[in-house]
């Protein structure tokens, strides 16, 4: 994943044009944890969703495997997030109506990768790894703010994508559950995963493989703890 | 798919917008109904003879009155020496339209002409005020619910669409439930009106108008409300919500 020289300027025609991004020159490996840090309005979130494919850059190129996804319309962008990228947020964002399991299943429906049958096996496999077997059953309501998060990490990982990414996945959690999910996105980064985590938190600077600094929509600092 | 639906359906909201669909079409078959009733009375009563039949002075130079109307006169009665003659009209309207006409001649020369259908003819616009009454509020209110149904699940529909749905195919499949549900509202109606047909006797072509008039209201709700949700939720920024 390559990106280059990407700007993202919001009411770019308008009369108070605001550039949340300028000229981000970037590129992301597999079986790599990131951490893209920041000040609230530095433009994390609006990186990380042009990296997550919801929204595009006003200039510049992204390259995923090798394809320029300007190149893609929104259909071929909804299936390139539904397939290779999972996500996950502060708030979890699982639909309460639904049960944990449900919500995990959510993005199989309509993904061909496998059958329906291996998809549930797929699930319950993840939700007794992830030591959630007992809560498949549960709505979110009924699950604790780290369950909730481990939810969501599986509900990421379901459709086996190729990149994790994370908007500060543990602004709602207190700090036993923060390292438990620093700890889970490490692990996954290990088994070939490219895990891209948003945060203003310093603590993950320890699970991270490369750090980047943002300020004011520039690339300012990098950090390397190989 | 029942997963799509169970997560996109939000029960108590759709049960306020079954509980307003029902009333609202409730209402319109009960006015309908009401409307061909007066309708139905209103011709019975008209087809009575002495409703057709209007008396006259017979000094009155009764044949050149009548010309030009001999088509529309079912019988005739002129008796110089009784107090008055009458005319026999083919039908209400005929009689309507004679007085009309030779109103001025009329004047001093009537003596009497049965006046029909005051109430009927009342609540007959009164009734097809409701009717299209109804039918703004159902579309309107409709409309206003299904929007208002779409902002509340936009939270949804972001999440939706960040695992890689389409957006326009999400509110699709709430719109194709909310039409589904709407059928099965209309399917219970039609069957309660076709019982009131057979218990009342009125004539089993009544049920086409109402449910003519319901589905097409129901159809122009749920697409013109598909169309605008479409334009707002593509124009708004949803990332927002996170």
């Amino acid at each position: 994943m390559y990106l280059e020289n990407i700007s993202k300027i919001y009411d770019e025609k308008g009369s108070n044009p605001v550039i949340a991004l300028k000229d981000i020159t970037i590129s992301f490996k597999p079986s790599t944890m990131y951490a893209i840090m920041g000040e609230s309005g530095s433009g994390k979130t609006t990186l990380l969703n042009i990296i997550g494919l919801l929204d595009r850059a006003t200039q510049g190129k992204y390259l995923l495997d090798n394809k320029d996804i300007n190149d893609y319309n929104e259909t071929e962008l909804a299936k390139i997030r539904n397939n290779k990228i999972g996500f996950v947020f502060q708030n979890y964002f699982l639909d309460n109506k639904l049960t944990a399991l449900e919500n995990i299943l959510l993005p199989t429906i309509i993904n061909n990768k496998y059958s329906k049958d291996e998809y549930l096996k797929k699930a319950q496999n993840l939700l007794k790894e992830f030591g959630l077997s007992e809560r498949a059953n549960h709505n979110p309501k009924q699950l604790s703010g780290g369950e909730c998060q481990r939810v969501a990490i599986i509900r990421a990982l379901i459709n086996d994508p190729e990149i994790i990414i994370a908007d500060e996945p543990t602004g709602n959690l207190d700090s036993k559950h923060e390292q438990e999910i620093f700890k889970l996105l490490k692990d996954i980064s290990r088994t070939g995963k490219c895990v891209i985590v948003v945060s203003h938190n310093s603590n993950i600077k320890k699970y991270c493989d490369e750090i980047f600094y943002l300020e004011e929509g520039t690339l300012t600092t990098y950090e390397n703890n190989h | 798919m029942r997963i799509i639906i169970k997560g996109l359906i939000d029960k108590p909201k759709l049960k306020k917008n079954i509980t307003l669909i029902f009333s609202l079409i409730l209402t319109l078959t009960f006015s309908f109904y009401t409307f061909y009733y007066f309708d139905l009375k209103k011709t019975e009563n008209n087809e009575k003879i002495e409703n057709r039949t209007l008396y006259f002075k017979t000094n009155a130079s009764e044949k050149s009155l009548l010309k030009g109307f001999d088509d529309k006169i079912e019988s005739q009665e002129i008796n110089d020496s009784e107090d008055y003659s009458f005319v026999v009209f083919k039908t209400r309207d005929d009689l309507e339209s004679f007085s009309l006409t030779k109103k001025d001649s009329l004047k001093d020369i009537v003596v009497n002409v049965t006046t029909t259908g005051q109430l009927e003819n009342n609540m007959s616009l009164i009734l097809q005020i409701v009717i299209i009454v109804t039918e703004i509020l159902l579309v309107t209110l409709s409309i206003i619910f299904n929007l208002n149904y779409i902002l509340n699940v936009k939270e949804e529909i972001f999440l939706y669409h960040v695992l890689g749905y389409k957006r326009p195919n999400t509110i699709g499949i709430i719109y194709i439930f909310l039409l589904f549900l709407s059928c099965i509202a209309i399917c219970t109606l039609t069957f309660i009106n076709y019982l009131i047909c057979l218990i009342t006797n009125l004539p089993i072509f009544i049920i086409t108008s109402v449910i003519k008039a319901n589905i097409i209201s129901i159809i122009i709700t749920n697409i013109l409300s598909y169309i605008i949700s479409i334009i707002y939720i593509s124009s708004h920024n949803l990332n927002s919500l996170k």
